[in-house]
């Protein structure tokens, strides 16, 4: 007799395809909107705390703790004021723990171009899929998913974006020698450019090379053997670093004195890990933040909008559900002459309960399915972006 | 949350991974010669070829980046392989055996030998090794960085480090026994490249800025001629074997010492630190 219920409800539901399928769509977006937003912060939560864990200490210019951590760990916005490359130097010489400079405030299409030293690929854990890593400046190596949105290979070139447009006598983009592409490492490594911090240097204009400079274009051409020759500003900058001009990139100054965005340090125990953060406390310039900490303050933000999300998903499903009442009760009243009918033939009043219940089902499971589905696809595009 | 919790709670300690010491590759020769007397059964190299400036010699980019594939890499530091300051090399491999030593700041000078061209120098003098103490101190750097891995037989390479360092003394003592002889003369120098030796001896040295015999012009010949004192006995000390001609050219009152800076192979094709040394004291002697 069941299976007679059965049949009759899945034959009115072929019968009423369009009503059905707005039912199943109409619930389907009320049970996937909270599902979604459950599964979108703790997926947002893993990889934000994820990627804060794994760094343990970052230091930069006193300021903002969120720029600073978007900047170096997420490759996002910019830090307001630069370090000294000194700051990376005297933590470097400590001995016991793994100190990357970091630079990150040029693009090449819009990718971040992170200028660091091959520590951070080691801490990071990072490695190269095809080729090898940068070794001389102007050589860089594509994240996995950036090579692959570009269809960069080993030997292509990139060039860096203008970062001024306005100012004409600033850093010019440069072209860049693709020598590595990174495996995928499902995180933000994989949409941005490494090259070395010296390369940074050269993309900001502070390591360059030009044309030599001769008594035919200088602004002093009086000038005697062994006096400074002082170049114009139209000497010709070279926009490339080529294996023949490579040994003429220079630095106006020492390395030590040159700007960095941030510091990240890999203390090797938790005793470096104390140590250094107590030190940076000192400084009157400089400061060091845990990311991780950071990063919880970002989630605590996140975790009262869901909390507010689940306040607002709960009155929604409360008023879909009553929808649902009363879309039913209608549909049953529509239906009323048909059930009269179906008892005067024979049926009896449980069949055609279990026939609407059926018929309920069917729905419920297909609208938990599409939204499961729908969540699914989401939570898919939603990793890719974060 | 409960995941974010434990996450939070994890130290920060990472697991050491068992490090093992198989090459070394030296950046060099100075820098080969230490290494190679303190652990010689490990694949050795030298990257700079013989015959190159290490102040201007630059190895190919796939040469650097294979750098990576050994286990420590050894230099000179303090600029003397000034390559490094534009190239990417994992800083936990690096080695520099200069920069923990007083450092001689380089005089500006514009002036042209070996591969590089027309250059000018700057920052420290690299140069440290042509005092034996000094040298001696950096054996003991390289042991220190060499014992930090495990494996090693820490008495085998003590024996060997005290053997170097008793053959760096006695020929630290027995350059300091011309120190007399050398004071009587009113020196010059071809180039910075003595300053360590200089300050070693205490003393004064006037450093030219003189280019490669090949590039020799009446001009530097000018230059020594105004610091020429004729009344004086001069000592002219050269970085390379001055030729006869060349020589000649100089009052004939100005004795010439040829000092090996021992940045490259002895004319026999091999670099022997000590025996390098030892040739230099003998011409020394000669004076």
């Amino acid at each position: 007799m069941i299976q007679h219920a059965i049949f009759l409800a899945l034959r009115y539901i072929r019968s009423t395809k369009g009503t059905t399928s707005l039912l199943v769509f109409g619930l389907s977006i009320a049970v996937y909107l909270p599902l979604f937003s459950y599964f979108a912060v703790d997926a947002v939560q893993e990889k934000l705390v994820e990627r804060g864990l794994e760094s343990p200490i970052l230091v930069g210019y006193k300021g903002d703790q969120f720029d600073l951590t978007m900047n170096a760990l997420y490759f996002r916005g910019t830090v307001r004021d630069s370090i000294k490359m000194n700051v990376h130097e005297e933590l470097q010489a400590r001995g016991d723990g793994i100190s990357v400079p970091l630079n990150i405030h040029h693009t090449a299409s819009k990718s971040p171009i992170v200028a660091t030293t091959l520590d951070y690929f080691a801490a990071r854990d990072l490695r190269v899929a095809e080729g090898r890593n940068f070794a001389v400046i102007g050589e860089v190596v594509a994240g996995s998913r950036v090579a692959q949105d570009f269809h960069l290979a080993v030997g292509d070139s990139i060039r860096s974006d203008v970062t001024n447009l306005y100012n004409i006598a600033g850093a010019y983009p440069m072209t860049l020698k693709v020598v590595g592409i990174l495996s995928a490492h499902q995180n933000e490594d994989d949409r941005a450019f490494f090259v070395s911090i010296q390369t940074g240097w050269a993309l900001d204009g502070l390591l360059h090379g030009h044309e030599k400079v001769t008594k035919e274009n200088v602004l002093n051409p009086q000038a005697k053997e062994g006096e400074n020759l002082e170049a114009t500003a139209a000497i010709f900058l070279f926009p490339e670093i080529t294996d023949e001009n490579r040994n003429t990139f220079h630095m106006h100054g020492i390395s030590s004195q040159m700007p960095i965005d941030s510091v990240l340090f890999f203390p090797d125990h938790q005793k470096s890990h104390d140590q250094v953060l107590g030190e940076m406390e000192l400084a009157s310039l400089h400061h060091a933040i845990r990311p991780h900490k950071v990063v919880q303050n970002i989630l605590s933000i996140v975790f009262a909008i869901q909390t507010a999300l689940h306040a607002y998903f709960a009155v929604l499903c409360l008023a879909t559900v009553s929808f649902l009442g009363l879309i039913f009760s209608l549909r049953y009243r529509l239906r009323e002459e048909e059930f009269v009918l179906m008892e005067r033939i024979g049926g009896a009043k449980n069949i055609i309960l279990v026939m609407l219940c059926t018929e309920l089902g069917i729905i419920l499971i297909a609208s938990v399915l599409v939204s499961a589905m729908l969540s699914w696809v989401s939570l898919s595009v939603l990793q890719m972006l974060i | 949350m409960l995941w974010l919790i434990y996450l939070s709670c994890t130290s920060v300690e990472k697991t050491e991974e068992l490090r093992s010491l198989k090459s070394i590759a030296s950046l060099s020769f100075p820098a080969w010669f230490l290494s190679q007397s303190i652990v010689p059964e490990l694949e050795q190299s030298c990257l700079l070829p013989a015959g190159e400036d290490a102040l201007h010699w630059n190895p190919a980019p796939e040469v650097i980046a294979s750098l990576g594939e050994h286990d420590v890499i050894v230099g000179m530091g303090k600029g003397y392989e000034s390559w490094i300051q534009t190239a990417s090399l994992p800083s936990k491999k690096l080695i520099s055996l200069n920069d923990k030593l007083a450092s001689i700041p380089l005089k500006g000078q514009t002036h042209s030998h070996g591969s590089g061209g027309t250059h000018q120098h700057h920052g420290m003098n690299p140069y440290v090794w042509l005092d034996p103490k000094q040298y001696d101190a950096q054996i003991f750097t390289l042991q220190t960085v060499i014992l930090s891995f495990p494996e090693q037989d820490d008495a085998v390479i003590q024996e060997r480090v005290s053997v170097v360092h008793e053959q760096l003394v006695t020929l630290s003592e027995q350059l300091m026994t011309y120190k007399e002889k050398l004071s009587s003369f009113v020196i010059a120098a071809d180039s910075q490249r003595f300053a360590y030796l200089e300050k070693a001896l205490e003393l004064d040295i006037h450093a030219f800025d003189f280019p490669a015999e090949i590039e020799f012009r009446t001009k530097h010949l000018q230059d020594f001629m105004g610091w020429y004192q004729p009344e004086t006995s001069v000592l002219m000390i050269w970085s390379y074997h001055p030729s006869a001609e060349i020589i000649q050219k100089f009052p004939n009152s100005v004795r010439h010492l040829y000092f090996d800076t021992l940045v490259q192979p002895a004319e026999n094709g091999t670099y022997d630190y000590i025996q390098q040394f030892n040739q230099n004291l003998t011409r020394l002697s000669e004076l």
